[in-house]
């Protein structure tokens, strides 16, 4: 496709277009208000501060498929159908697990080739999770003093050791049984705390560690970090199993956010010390280029700028309508004003040999004349050398013509009509004084169809004759 | 260059807009808020204008033809597709087309609007002449429901080309090939498969029952009856154009008279297994098939008549043109390289027009070669016959006769030449041809 009439260059999206989208889009985005973005100072694996979760998301990456979490429900339908290993780490959930999120999990456990689960939680949010899959272990919440212990780690897989605690909670059981069992205490005044259980509901492994700071980058960034990493990368291996095909699933999804702007503008120092400064840069940078941010006070500047100056001097209403009056005049000339008119469509033609005088022998009749009279003369002399062999200037054409059908009156009378007028119109004699060429013309058609009707001739219709005419001038040796 | 231009609407909206809000300006009416509403509405409408012209400027257009056989309905369709979101109101559509074509059903345009995400097809039908015709593209222009702004006109589509070919009288081929056997018009003077008798023979192992002569057996002599082979003949048929081919009514020219002969003739002449061959030679064409025994002969010449450009090759002027006529030696050349042996029967279809006879003429030195060369000769005017009332007949024909004759002196010229010539009428058939054509086979 391409514009006709195209002179130079083609444009397709004209400026002034351009510009009304930009002034629409410029709208829009102020009709939909402020920008919002939200940083999640918790264990959340996008966090790369100190209580966030992205060293562990890295390293897990090196061996793993690793997905954050930012919907369950979304997940449940990614991995369908699901013929893989999956473990689920929830690492210090901040807000509740909704029923939809519960049966998203449900439904991964079900459909997976195996489902296991890793909770390093110190608060209760995670006991849903642990609930809704029949497992036997909850959290308790509260937080053992002093808040730095160590616990002694000693796992059915082999792995033991001691890691560092901060504010971890004690592990229960709810119903005792054989499936359970503790694999982590702390020593608090000599009584031994369970802060750790390994569980095999259903088929279903699960983990739980009272406590989620041992995941956290503080301490995996830190020269405490190995041996938590080294229990951690010890029970993803033996989650996932030796089956292959293991994907990580990142909580990432039960975390509170923050505006940075929102935070820096109430100053609350200690949730901006956890937040991430390119992280509040970048919102700082969106949120002042936003239209929200500029264009109402903008407008607002304009609008009190006229309305004082009209205020401060009523002549000034002239000057805005000659300033009005000049922009439109620089602005409409440029406009290309053009002709409305409709588009011309094509004009259907016949050609013919003699198409003017055709169209106006059908439109207006033809004004015959002395000429066509001769005409006339030659082509039915012609006719009849060719079928009878005798000539309008034969005395013995009426007998002829008797013999093939014609009476003779009549082959006399227009033998006699045809030869007089040829006489006068080819200027042998001078009588009669007046003719009508037309109607003269008009009438020795007439005969003259009649005459040749016999011959199987016609000059009136399509016929023939002009076959008939050929054979009689090569006969004639002439035309 | 801007895509949307104003009408000169526009210009008095927006001086009536304009003088509202000045006298609002000024506190003699409160008739600014009027105002601003008639700047905004054009600027709205410009704003739209602009966008649905990029729309239309993008639409989808998908274009098709149905039909093939002269005579009949050629229904050409165009798609028009807007996949934006913008509603395209309202477009001025006007299709383009050859103008020796006639509509015979639908309008050759008219005011659409296309939805957001909608089509909308647009039909019409022609009836169909022998020939390549190119139809399309559609024209375009778009307005505002104002009418303050007019987009440039664009082509919508691509364009179609329809190859529309001769009609064949299958009576006349039947009452041909009926004719020709009862009158054996194809002896070979040679034994061999046919209708006619040729000899009697003793009888040999292998030969049909049906051929034994029972006259000779009831004398005790065991014989069969010999038939005559049929010949297959090289026919090679010529096409001669120029603009007086296109003279006459609508389907109703020497042109598509004398395709349906040579259609008609060659479909005859195939299913006698003759070999035949085909060359168009106008003013801005000399194209020829190759030669080609029965059905295959037939398809290749029924080809060469469905690419007639009547633009190109028919009504083509210039220096060129007068050269590739005036060529003679130059046509002499094509046909010997074009014809596998000598001894070829040529028979020559031509409007009786001097540039097309005096290239005929040039085509003398080829009866050396053992050429025999006949000449069909179309009065172009005669086609203006048709359709005119009894009285007109006479009328035209008076006027006309003067420059039949000169058509009939014409054809003395090639007579004498040495080329048969015989004048064809349009009330002619093939039979006429092929009663000319069977004695030289």
């Amino acid at each position: 496709m391409r514009v006709r009439e195209s002179r130079g260059k083609e444009v397709l999206v004209p400026g002034l277009l351009l510009l009304a989208l930009a002034v629409i889009g410029l709208v829009a985005l102020l009709e939909k208000g402020p920008l919002h973005i939200l940083t999640a100072p918790g264990a959340y694996p996008g966090n790369n501060g100190p209580l966030g979760t992205s060293i562990l998301y890295q390293k897990l990456r090196e061996n793993y498929t690793v997905i954050p979490v930012t919907s369950w429900s979304y997940i449940r339908q990614t991995l369908n159908p699901c013929n893989l290993s999956v473990v689920a780490i929830i690492v210090s959930p901040e807000t509740s697990y909704t029923d939809e999120d519960l049966e998203s999990i449900n439904y991964l456990k079900g459909s997976c080739r195996k489902f296991s689960l890793l909770i390093a939680d110190e608060g209760v949010e995670s006991n849903r999770v642990l609930e809704s899959i029949g497992s036997k272990v909850r959290i308790s919440g509260a937080i053992l003093q002093p808040y730095t212990l160590v616990a002694n780690l000693s796992t059915p897989w082999g792995w033991s050791g001691r890691v560092l605690l901060d504010k971890a909670s004690r592990v229960n059981v709810v119903q005792p049984s054989g499936d359970v069992m503790p694999i982590g205490f702390v020593e608090i005044l000599a009584t031994s705390v369970e802060v750790a259980y390994y569980e095999k509901v259903n088929g279903v492994e699960v983990v739980v560690v009272g406590d989620g700071s041992m995941f956290l980058n503080q301490v995996l960034d830190s020269n405490i970090g190995e041996y938590p990493l080294s229990f951690i990368r010890s029970t993803v291996s033996h989650l996932c199993g030796e089956l292959g095909n293991c994907v990580v699933l990142m909580e990432a999804s039960k975390y509170m956010g923050f505006d940075p702007v929102e935070v820096l503008r109430s100053g609350d120092k200690r949730v901006l010390g956890l937040l991430n400064m390119i992280d509040l840069v970048l919102s700082l940078i969106a949120r002042l280029v936003h239209p929200s941010t500029w264009l109402p006070p903008l407008l607002n500047i304009v609008n009190h700028s006229i309305r004082s100056l009209i205020e401060l001097n009523p002549y000034f209403k002239g000057l805005i309508i000659v300033v009005g009056a000049i922009i439109v005049m620089l602005v409409v000339p440029r406009e290309r004003r053009v002709k409305d008119s409709m588009l011309e469509d094509v004009a259907e033609i016949d050609w013919y040999g003699f198409g003017e005088f055709r169209r106006h022998l059908v439109s207006h009749g033809a004004k015959l004349t002395k000429q066509d009279f001769i005409t006339l003369y030659d082509m039915v002399n012609t006719i009849l050398r060719s079928t009878t062999g005798s000539t309008l200037e034969d005395p013995q054409l009426p007998s002829v013509l008797e013999a093939i059908g014609v009476s003779r009156g009549e082959a006399e009378a227009f033998r006699g009509f045809m030869v007089k007028y040829y006489r006068r119109a080819t200027g042998k004699t001078l009588w009669p004084p007046l003719v009508m060429w037309g109607r003269i013309t008009r009438k020795a058609i007439m005969m003259c169809e009649k005459i040749l009707e016999p011959l199987g001739a016609s000059i009136t219709r399509p016929s023939k004759l002009e076959l008939i005419a050929e054979r009689g001038l090569r006969s004639s040796g002439g035309s | 260059m801007e895509v949307v231009r104003a009408t000169r609407r526009l210009l008095a909206l927006l001086l009536v807009g304009g003088l509202l809000i000045s006298l609002d300006v000024v506190g003699v009416a409160r008739t600014g808020a009027l105002g601003m509403a008639i700047v905004i509405s054009i600027l709205a409408l410009r704003v739209y204008t602009s966008l649905a012209q990029t729309a239309l400027a993008t639409c989808r257009v998908r274009g098709s033809y149905k039909g093939f056989i002269e005579g009949g309905d050629v229904d050409v369709e165009y798609e028009v597709c807007n996949d934006s979101i913008i509603p395209i109101a309202f477009v001025e559509l006007s299709l383009s087309y050859p103008q020796h074509l006639r509509l015979s059903r639908g309008s050759r345009g008219g005011l659409i609007a296309i939805p957001p995400r909608g089509c909308i097809e647009y039909r019409v039908s022609f009836k169909g002449r022998v020939g390549l015709h190119r139809i399309g593209p559609l024209r375009a222009v778009l307005r505002d429901p104002l009418g303050l702004y007019r987009g440039v006109e664009l082509n919508l589509g691509h364009v179609i080309e329809v190859r529309v070919r001769p009609r064949v009288s299958e009576r006349l081929v039947r009452a041909l090939l009926q004719a020709s056997r009862a009158t054996g018009v194809s002896r070979s003077r040679r034994p061999g498969e046919g209708v006619e008798f040729y000899s009697v023979r003793d009888y040999r192992q292998g030969d049909e029952l049906r051929r034994v002569y029972w006259k000779a057996l009831a004398r005790g002599k065991l014989a069969v009856k010999e038939f005559e082979s049929e010949t297959s003949a090289y026919i090679l048929f010529i096409l001669a154009l120029d603009e007086t081919t296109l003279y006459g009514p609508y389907l109703e020219t020497p042109l598509e008279h004398a395709s349906r002969i040579l259609a008609t003739v060659a479909d005859y002449a195939s299913r006698r297994g003759d070999i035949i061959a085909l060359l168009i030679m106008g003013p801005g064409v000399l194209e020829g098939t190759r030669f080609r025994r029965g059905r295959r002969g037939y398809v290749e010449v029924l080809n060469l008549l469905t690419s007639i450009d009547y633009e190109k090759h028919v009504l083509r002027t210039g220096p060129e043109a007068k050269a590739m006529m005036g060529d003679g030696a130059r046509i002499v050349k094509y046909i010997k390289s074009m014809c596998p042996r000598e001894r070829i029967n040529v028979i020559i279809l031509t409007p009786a027009s001097e540039k097309t006879i005096n290239v005929i003429k040039n085509l003398s030195p080829l009866r050396s070669m053992g050429f025999s060369l006949n000449t069909f000769i179309l009065i172009p005017q005669l086609y203006g016959l048709t359709k005119l009332s009894p009285f007109e007949i006479a009328v035209y024909r008076l006027k006309v006769y003067n420059d039949i004759k000169r058509a009939y002196d014409k054809a003395r010229e090639l007579r004498s030449n040495g080329i048969r010539t015989v004048i064809v009428t349009p009330w002619e058939t093939p039979s006429r041809i092929m009663a000319t054509l069977n004695p030289i086979r």
